[in-house]
């Protein structure tokens, strides 16, 4: 039940060593590599990140959080071997270090096939913090593997009381009761794994398992569908993802990532993306403007108008940025804009009726705006 | 004897009663097989040059005595060397030797192997030979002489494009051998190039893994009764639910019910397994069953694959090879079409992480009565070499004993000189060529010669059962069941084995201790069944349906 990519983890914002920077030249600058580290890690720069991490341990060599990062971006080099032993450092100067004997445990699993390592790790983490949602998933996810279902089923139970709203309890605790034939309750806790995470693909699938055995065939052929349908778009961003990690230096492959944020509603990932391709390629109109009317659909028509005027530069002769600009000045009750934009829009040769509709409502709006 | 016609063919052989230490030897060259695989461009520029080809067992020639055919591919993009890569037929002339009868079989294709497979598709008691390729497909039939001759269009199923495994069955009950045809992907080199060939994997250009190429629909042919095919893949349901990029395919029973359902492999995409509705219709519920995926819900990188009961309670379970980083998986079989995945607690995962697995045996190659697991394996990136987390490109092969109810032990470093071996290996068949009452291993190598691994271990009793057809056809489908005092073994006579490769039409089974077989049981595909009491051990039996 290992989703992504098992050894990276989101950055943890460390913020040990913020207060009295200004007076510590030495934090000051352990604070400044820190925050390096951290976003050279958040582009998966990994081995620029390391040398931030590596130039904050010269300043701080006892900080397990320190190693673990370097570990991290050891493991994001593939250098499993390195990691390990950053890792083991990080535990020896803190045993309850969570991420680290959580991701221990994953290293003992899956590199050496060491399941009893593995396991006293997990159990190592979690005692470490009782709430961290991820050693228990490991837990149970290995518990699964080697269908101890009775050993799976405590831990998730547990994951699921420690963290009801985390998606990997119910999810987990569903798969179990599945296979130990409990499915009117599997589908109780998938259908809330569904609530809590409805772009992930894989309780639909255990969804639709469980209500064949039921004898719900139409049910489940639907759930294997939206199974089908929400591993084809992740598995679209995975190569998207791949991509621009790949080649962050071609714009197209922003642009691709921001068109499928966009297709998907993510609206904020889109703009976050396409502005990353504008970053690159200055000169694109089209992305101009499906920016503006990506914030839009945001409701932020102000933030929409300078995109959809710099698509318009950029590229004169469209009338569909004209559309979209009218919209724009519509909704902010810039009417006489909104009629330029709309009358221009039609002058370009745009024969779409909802564009005369608009012109003609915003010159009513005109009129009223006349009217004492 | 139940009026079965059995036709003792072996020979007697004094076996060691109690099953010893695994022994094999690679010795491919000292028996006359100088075959070279030639797979496109050394350095690999497109996928398809990566991903090798299979290896056919057959007795050609009706004497008893197993043949070997190598399936070559080609050179891409208008290169060529001299001379051009060919199939090449080794006939085994009885000795421990092996003869090259390319030339007069005229099996020497030329076309971008994949695969290769025989079966008798027009029915008139030889063995016709239908060969996938990476372009037209092409079906060879024999004129009863052991001389293959092309047929038009493959007899219709020629299929263009990149179709790497079939499998042969009668899934439609009119006598005639209908045929299942994996496609890999939507590739050809001019679209490779149109994204750049090559793409950035941790700093080296390699070229462009399968998940940039849309997946092909598989296709089923139904067997005209002239040796002809006609496309009824939509009509049966192929391909309804979820297209995969498909290596391995098989036609097996997977629920027991009498008719044969489809399992593929999938590359890093779900597996397919089409249950049969009895009358040759399919769903694919690969997802309902389990069988698709890892437990995990990964899309593994599935390559070869097979189908047997390794646990000895009588349903077949399916093992399925992966890339690496992966492990390779065991669908162990729960009955009602349900598979649970059970690789870690048989112990089929253990260091099998760092292999690029490719071909899948699941055969007794110690005679203990369990069938044993051997995995060929080499990467697909020939700079696996250079970038130090990759295990290499050539690889060792992989031994896994089966201990017994299922539970499997790594033993590639006991099986003697042949768990030395590295090679960049693909498709693999098995076969006791030398009939002696074990089972020998034919690799085929990407880029390289073949590897041929006699079994010299020490090995327990046996019995091996050629199940054919009226006209002495191999009866792919049927079913049987071997049982002595101390246990039953159930299998199948599969068309389709490993990796794009066939295995041996005769069905081995180790005996271990057992000193007499006491019931033989078979069922061919037809639901017809055939029951023999009490056969003695070490022998070699061919049992024709009446």
């Amino acid at each position: 039940m290992l989703r992504g990519k098992a050894w990276i983890f989101p950055v943890m914002l460390l913020c040990l060593f913020s207060d009295g920077a200004a007076a510590d030249p030495d934090a000051a600058s352990l604070e400044k590599y820190l925050a390096n580290a951290r976003l050279e890690e958040s582009r998966h720069h990994y081995s620029e990140s390391m040398s931030w991490y590596e130039k904050a341990l010269q300043l701080a060599p006892d900080e397990a959080d320190l190693h673990v990062g370097v570990a991290r971006q050891l493991i994001g080099m593939e250098k499993l071997e390195e990691a390990f032993e950053s890792l083991n450092r990080a535990v020896q100067l803190n045993p309850k270090h969570a991420e680290a004997q959580s991701m221990l445990g994953i290293y003992f699993q899956k590199i050496r096939n060491d399941f009893d390592s593995a396991e006293k790790h997990f159990q190592l983490a979690i005692q470490a913090d009782p709430h961290y949602v991820r050693p228990q998933n490991l837990l149970g996810e290995y518990y699964f593997s080697l269908q101890r279902l009775e050993d799976a089923r405590e831990v998730y139970e547990r994951l699921c009381q420690n963290a009801p709203d985390a998606y990997e309890g119910h999810f987990g605790l569903g798969s179990v009761l599945v296979k130990q034939n409990e499915n009117e309750s599997a589908v109780r806790e998938l259908e809330t794994a569904i609530q809590l995470a409805p772009d992930e693909p894989d309780p639909h699938r255990i969804l639709g398992q469980a209500l064949a055995k039921l004898g719900r065939r139409e049910e489940a052929q639907e759930a294997l569908k939206k199974y089908q349908e929400l591993k084809k778009a992740q598995n679209d961003l995975t190569q998207l993802l791949r991509r621009v990690r790949r080649n962050p230096d071609v714009a197209d492959n922003w642009f691709q990532l921001g068109g499928f944020y966009f297709k998907h509603r993510k609206e904020r990932k889109s703009i976050d993306a396409l502005r990353r391709g504008l970053e690159l390629a200055p000169d694109r109109a089209a992305i101009y403007g499906l920016i503006g009317v990506l914030h839009l659909h945001l409701k932020k028509a102000d933030l929409a108008e300078p995109c959809l005027r710099k698509a318009i530069q950029l590229d004169p002769d469209n009338p569909e940025h004209y559309n979209n600009l009218g919209v724009c000045c519509m909704l902010q009750r810039d009417y006489p804009s909104a009629a330029d934009a709309f009358k221009k829009c039609m002058e370009l040769g745009s024969k779409d009726p909802r564009v005369l509709n608009n012109y003609q409502s915003v010159l009513k709006k005109l009129e009223e705006e006349k009217t004492p | 004897m139940n009026q079965i016609i059995v036709i003792l063919a072996g020979i007697l052989w004094l076996s060691p009663i109690a099953a010893g230490r695994i022994f094999f030897v690679e010795n491919a060259k000292e028996r006359g097989i100088d075959f070279i695989q030639v797979n496109g461009s050394p350095q690999k520029d497109y996928i398809v040059e990566a991903k090798g080809a299979g290896v056919a067992i057959a007795d050609l020639n009706g004497d008893g005595w197993d043949d070997i055919y190598l399936v070559n591919g080609a050179t891409l993009k208008g290169k060529s060397i001299d001379p051009a890569p060919r199939n090449q037929l080794y006939l085994n002339q009885g000795d421990g030797s092996f003869r090259n009868a390319t030339e007069e079989s005229g099996l020497g294709d030329a076309g971008f192997g994949t695969g290769a497979y025989f079966a008798d598709v027009d029915r008139d008691g030889d063995l016709d030979c239908y060969l996938t390729n990476y372009g037209p497909n092409q079906l060879y039939l024999n004129d009863g002489q052991m001389h293959f001759s092309a047929a038009v269009n493959a007899g219709g199923a020629q299929n263009a494009g990149w179709s790497t495994g079939a499998a042969f069955a009668d899934i439609n009950g009119d006598g005639f051998l209908d045929l299942y045809v994996g496609q890999y992907a939507e590739f050809s080199t001019e679209i490779a190039d149109r994204m750049g060939t090559y793409a950035s994997y941790h700093g080296e250009m390699m070229f462009i893994g399968p998940s940039s190429y849309k997946p092909a629909n598989d296709n089923l042919f139904i067997n005209n009764g002239d040796g002809t095919f006609r496309d009824e893949t939509q009509k049966r349901g192929i391909n309804s639910f979820a297209t995969g990029r498909a290596f391995t395919v098989f036609f097996t029973d997977l629920d027991d019910d009498g008719d044969l359902d489809i399992y593929a492999a999938n590359d890093t995409t779900c597996n397919n397994l089409y249950e049969n509705n009895g009358q040759g219709y399919f769903e694919d519920i690969a997802l309902l069953a389990g069988a698709g995926l890892s437990d995990g819900g990964k899309e593994q990188g599935g390559m070869g694959a097979a189908v047997r009961d390794v646990d000895g309670d009588l349903d077949l379970d399916i093992a399925v090879s992966n890339y690496h980083k992966e492990y390779n998986i065991l669908y162990r079989n729960d009955g009602m079409l349900q598979f649970v995945d059970a690789t870690f607690v048989k112990g089929v995962g253990q260091g099998t992480s760092p292999m690029v697995s490719f071909g899948m045996l699941l055969e007794d190659f110690n005679n203990d009565s369990w069938p044993d697991m051997f995995v060929s394996a080499g990467h697909v990136y020939p700079k696996a070499d250079e970038l130090t987390f990759l295990d290499g490109y050539a690889q060792k092969n992989a031994f896994f004993i089966n201990q017994g109810d299922g539970f499997f032990q790594n033993a590639t470093d006991a099986m003697g000189p042949a768990g030395e071996l590295k090679g960049v290996s693909r498709g693999s068949a098995a076969s006791d060529f030398d009939r002696d009452g074990d089972l020998d291993i034919v690799i085929n190598n990407l880029d390289g010669e073949p590897f041929f691994l006699e079994n010299r271990s020490e090995v327990g009793r046996w019995i091996q059962v050629a199940i054919q057809d009226e006209r002495g056809m191999p009866a792919y489908g049927a079913r049987i069941i071997v049982e002595t005092k101390l246990r039953k073994q159930m299998a199948e006579l599969y068309s389709s084995a490993s990796f794009l490769s066939q295995s041996s039409a005769t069905l081995h089974f180790g005996l271990g201790e057992a000193d007499r077989v006491v019931r033989i049981w078979i069922r061919w595909p037809d639901g017809k069944e055939k029951e023999m009491i009490d056969a003695a051990v070490n022998q070699r039996l061919v049992i024709r349906k009446p």
